[in-house]
């Protein structure tokens, strides 16, 4: 019992940082209609700069948010760069686009830290928690913690801000929304800075559990997307769940069928969730945004 | 809307400018000048070019950087020494992105350009996919990939060596100090890639032979953030010692999670590649008391001036350390590469690929900060387990143990 | 434009010539080898069978290096463990490909959207986990090998140069059957999808069947690829046929340009410049510059290259054509499809 519980606990923890990197398909896709490739490579950004500011001897938050902010500035310049005069180009073009975009930033990640992987300390340091003979590392708490508040705050900005609201009308039908002069390529701005600002937290968070390195985008894009796809990549909420889902999914997989295939434990869901139930598997209690 | 986007692009070819400006200080400040040597003679003549075709980036790129830190260290040395037979040595880096296609047709193209010899690729996979242009070429080649297969079997081998130990030695090496300490049980965590591969196949072989009993194998990913789940299967089957077999960042983080989660409390080996510096860096406080079997470059400056290897071993790490700061794990295999091939062209007196070969085979011992090579024709490697040492963590430094 | 017989005879020997010549330019250039031309073309076949798809049923796959992947593999297990011949085993490989293709097509040509994207991504990764996780059939990461070089009769293969005339050659029929196939009337149904799905559909186009088998049709190309690969190197292994690969062809397809056949060649011949030519140039501007220079020109480059030429280069240059066409004769071109046409002959 004490095994399983160790697996599910082992299991949340990565299946948070999944489910954030999800959060940031979820947005660009159902505002642009673009999947996003370079998803993942934010919150390597992210993770990387915080890691030289921490070594710079900055305090922990101010180094943690100005790598957030890092993030987010990557998004803002691939949509203006990238995305925004584009926008007249085939959807198939864009998500190409994404791929160059995705090869840029890893070469200029490369170019600017090198290959070795790097790590700073837990935010709290101390042993970890015991629960029910399962250990759980405090850093997975802040992740947890993390997760909980940044969907707090997607619920409270969907919900209640007029921006927020702007970007689910631009989901629901674009054209209409337009009509409502609502300006699709601001929305478009606006949800590549949020899903880069959202994989930038989860960059800042994980990288006491792992470490950061350069071509860790790839990896971790996949595994947020898996997430996005299996919460039917139409809300956040249900790739966060996604993504928990997961993890947890890997995580006892590894534990009673086979570590060799863990990985392929992740994409065999993903593509039957594609042919079973295109439609995620939330979609039933007709999630909205919020 | 026009204005506007000029505007976007301007303040990216700000940050670009800016970025690139941190890259430009940032190496600036990793590698320190070498106080100007007095050049011994100035080698002149045609240069001698040597191919190194290296993992920079990708999958292994951990291990390619060290390899690229050593070569370029080695040539700068050889060049001041007087060059190899008074002629100047021109490396020709290329990276050949941890792509097998890619490693196969660097290769063909740095023969094109003459080089006389090839250091590389770094991994199995990479080798292997080039192989058939090594072979090709029939120029002398060493490669740095873990796999036996490299170099065995050598009459279909005739110009291919390689410097790292075979998988199977380190595992002799760590099943002497197994034996020591009444350890016949173990639990095996090794990497999902070609490098953890060749570790598993030693070990099960070892198990064949009868000489431990592995009472649970899992394997993880190179890219995984948490192995808790491997580790706790592992330990529910109860090993007396837990053998990690993978590099950073993987190896460190087995090591973080075995004790800071599962408090483990058996001892815990780690092969050659788990990473040196690196592992020290990202493990921290839960590096300290794992065991790790290495080339006795990790304590070069431990070694005593009684051992075979000190002169090199001081050479070595006196000159590594003071450029970068910190020794790494990989790097004496490219330098001992290199040194081999300068070697075995004075050997030879030419740089006639078929005569640099014959002179390897036939250089007797030459001694390296690998560890002492004793290459014949029907052994390209010429390295043995009892070259290897046990190492481990004291006070966040390396420790010899014997 | 129909073509006579005499015609599609000086247009056949027009590939080759071109394919020949570029054998001195790889000789020329200080930074190409005839190995370049190998994988060239090696490349420009598989991501054909992309073009195809994109081009031809509007559909994106990202997991394409799979059927480039099951070429391979079924080449090396075959040729290498059960002897068999090689076009034999080729001609197992396409077909398992083809089925494969076909198989997913079929589950997932009901979905609308981006769904064949994510769904071939997903079958891509799980064939890499496959091919690494089997380690009995496989070699897993290992690889496995002792491939023998293609044979076929007299012919051996073992040299860059004769592999890449070989290659040009199954290019050569590529290109023509890709050709035929556009002209055809299953073809011109697909171009039918490809313009709007719901029109081809109300004019009695059976547009699931027809997707499926253009699908079937890219991974047939990329098998045929893949086999060679195999025959080529000697040695395959899982990191060949991975994410990176997939996105690989999708690169050259998209560069070169998804509505000609040229698309596919000229994409290639431009990744292969891109790629050496940053190793080359890239290191006299910034001395001491390593991979990571190269990787960053190679992802700007694609960005440009997209933003600016968003039909790829064989729509830029079907552009120029019909503008030097427009300045030189003062009149103009009716319909793009026709320049297209008109590059093809020249």
């Amino acid at each position: 019992m004490s095994e399983f519980l160790q697996f599910v606990a082992s299991g949340i923890g990565q299946g948070a940082i999944y489910g954030l990197v999800g959060v940031g398909f979820v947005i660009i896709y159902n505002v642009t209609g673009i999947i996003n490739f370079a998803q993942g490579h934010y919150l390597m950004l992210s993770a990387l700069t915080a890691v030289s500011l921490r070594e710079a001897g900055l305090p922990a938050v101010p180094a943690l948010l100005v790598a957030i902010v890092a993030g987010a500035l990557a998004g803002v310049v691939t949509d203006r760069l990238v995305i925004n005069p584009a926008r007249r180009h085939s959807p198939l073009m864009l998500i190409i686009l994404t791929v160059g975009v995705a090869i840029a930033l890893e070469g200029l990640a490369l170019l600017i830290w090198g290959v070795n992987p790097r790590r700073y300390g837990p935010f709290t340091a101390g042993p970890p928690l015991e629960v029910a003979g399962a250990a759980i590392s405090r850093q997975t708490l802040w992740v947890l913690g993390v997760t909980l508040a940044m969907a707090l705050a997607l619920w409270w900005f969907f919900q209640r801000t007029l921006v927020g609201k702007a970007m689910q009308a631009c989901a629901m039908n674009r054209d209409a929304a337009r009509l409502q002069a609502i300006n699709p390529a601001q929305m478009s701005l606006y949800a590549f800075t949020m899903a880069a600002a959202v994989a930038g937290v989860a960059g800042v968070v994980l990288v006491p559990i792992t470490s950061a390195y350069y071509d860790m985008g790839v990896p971790f894009g996949l595994k947020g997307f898996t997430a996005a796809v299996i919460g039917g990549l139409v809300s956040p909420f249900g790739a966060l769940a996604g993504g928990l889902s997961l993890g947890v999914a890997e995580a006892v997989g590894v534990g009673y069928v086979s570590s060799a295939m863990a990985e392929g434990v992740a994409f065999t869901v993903l593509a039957l969730m594609l042919v079973l139930r295109p439609e995620g598997l939330l979609a039933r209690v007709r999630m909205r945004w919020a | 809307m026009k204005r506007k986007l000029r505007f976007w692009y301007a303040t990216a070819l700000l940050m670009a400018s800016l970025l690139f400006l941190a890259a430009c200080a940032g190496g600036e400040e990793e590698a320190p000048r070498m106080p100007t040597p007095t050049a011994a003679r100035q080698p002149t003549g045609e240069p001698i070019k040597i191919g190194v075709n290296i993992e920079q980036s990708g999958a292994a790129s951990v291990q390619g950087e060290a390899y690229v830190r050593a070569a370029t260290l080695w040539q700068e040395k050889v060049n001041r020494e007087g060059g190899i037979l008074g002629r100047p040595v021109e490396l020709v880096i290329v990276d050949n992105k941890s792509d097998p296609t890619e490693a196969a047709v660097l290769t063909r193209r740095l023969v094109q350009q003459g080089v006389v010899a090839i250091v590389g690729p770094g991994t199995s996979p990479t080798t292997l996919a080039a192989m058939n242009a090594i072979l090709e070429s029939k120029i002398p080649v060493f490669s740095m990939g873990s796999a036996d297969s490299i170099v065995v079997p050598v009459e279909q081998r005739p110009n291919v060596f390689k410097t790292p130990f075979h998988a199977s030695q380190n595992v002799e090496a760590i099943l002497v100090d197994m034996k020591r300490r009444g350890i016949q049980r173990i639990g095996l965590l090794t990497v999902n890639n070609p490098y953890g591969e060749s570790g598993l196949a030693a070990w099960r072989a070892a198990e064949q032979r009868g000489e431990v009993q592995i009472v649970a194998a899992e394997k993880f990913e190179a890219n995984a953030t948490d192995v808790t789940p491997q580790l706790t299967r592992i330990m529910s089957a109860n090993p007396q010692a837990v053998v990690v077999w993978a590099i950073p960042p993987g190896a460190p983080l087995a090591r973080r999670n075995a004790v800071e989660n599962l408090r483990i409390n058996v001892p815990m080996y780690h092969d050659a590649g788990a990473g040196a510096e690196l592992f020290l860096r990202l493990a921290g406080q839960s590096a300290e008391g794992a065991f790790m079997i290495h080339p006795k470059t990790l304590v070069w400056d431990q070694i005593p001036p009684t051992d075979r290897q000190y002169q090199v071993l001081q050479e070595f790490g006196r000159l590594y350390t003071q450029r970068y700061g910190e020794m790494s794990g990989f790097a004496s295999y490219v330098w001992d590469a290199l040194g081999l091939l300068k070697a075995a062209i004075e050997k030879a007196g030419s740089t006639d690929p078929q005569a640099i070969i014959r002179a390897l085979e036939t250089m007797g011992e030459y001694v390296g900060a690998t560890g002492v090579f004793r290459m014949d024709p029907r052994d390209h490697l010429g390295l043995s387990a009892s070259d290897l040492v046990l190492v481990t963590i004291k006070n966040g430094k390396w420790q010899l143990v014997r | 434009m129909g073509l006579n017989r005499w015609g599609f005879l000086a247009f056949l020997v027009g590939i080759f010539g071109l394919g020949v010549l570029l054998i001195p330019v790889a000789d020329a250039l200080p930074f190409l080898t005839r190995a370049n031309l190998v994988v060239f073309a090696l490349h420009a076949i598989a991501a054909m069978g992309l073009t195809l798809v994109m081009g031809f049923a509007g559909q994106v796959s990202l997991g394409h290096a799979a059927f480039y992947g099951v070429g391979a593999y079924a080449t090396a297990l075959l040729t290498a463990k059960l002897e068999w011949h090689p076009l034999l085993a080729m001609a197992t490989g396409a077909v398992m490909a083809a089925i494969l293709a076909a198989l997913l097509g079929r589950v997932v040509f009901r979905l609308r959207g981006h769904f064949l994207a994510m769904a071939t991504l997903a079958f891509g990764l799980v064939f890499y986990v496959v091919m690494r996780g089997w380690d009995s059939l496989t070699g897993g990461n290992q690889g496995t090998g002792g491939i023998p070089a293609f044979a076929l009769g007299g012919l051996r293969l073992d040299s860059d140069t004769s592999m890449y005339l070989f290659l040009w050659g199954v290019l050569m029929v590529g290109i023509v059957a890709a050709r035929n196939l556009i002209k055809s009337r299953p073809g011109r149904a697909l171009v039918a999808v490809g313009a709007s799905e719901v029109a081809a559909a109300s004019v009695g186009i059976d547009v699931a069947r027809a997707k499926m088998s253009v699908f079937a049709l890219g991974a047939i190309y990329a098998s045929v690829a893949g086999s060679l690969y195999a025959h080529y190197v000697t040695y395959v292994s899982p990191d060949s046929f991975g994410l990176l690969p997939s996105l690989r062809f999708l690169v050259i397809s998209t560069v070169g340009g998804i509505d000609s056949v040229w698309g596919a060649p000229l994409g290639s011949a431009v990744v292969v410049l891109l790629t050496e030519g940053t190793r080359e140039v890239v290191p006299k501007f910034v001395s001491g510059a390593t991979g990571s220079y190269e990787i960053v020109a190679y992802g700007l480059a694609l960005v440009l290259v997209l933003l600016f030429l968003p039909r790829g280069l064989a729509g830029g240059l079907a552009l120029v054509v019909q503008r030097a066409n427009e300045w030189l004769r003062g009149r103009e071109r009716p319909t793009p499809a026709a320049v297209l046409e008109e590059v093809e002959l020249r």
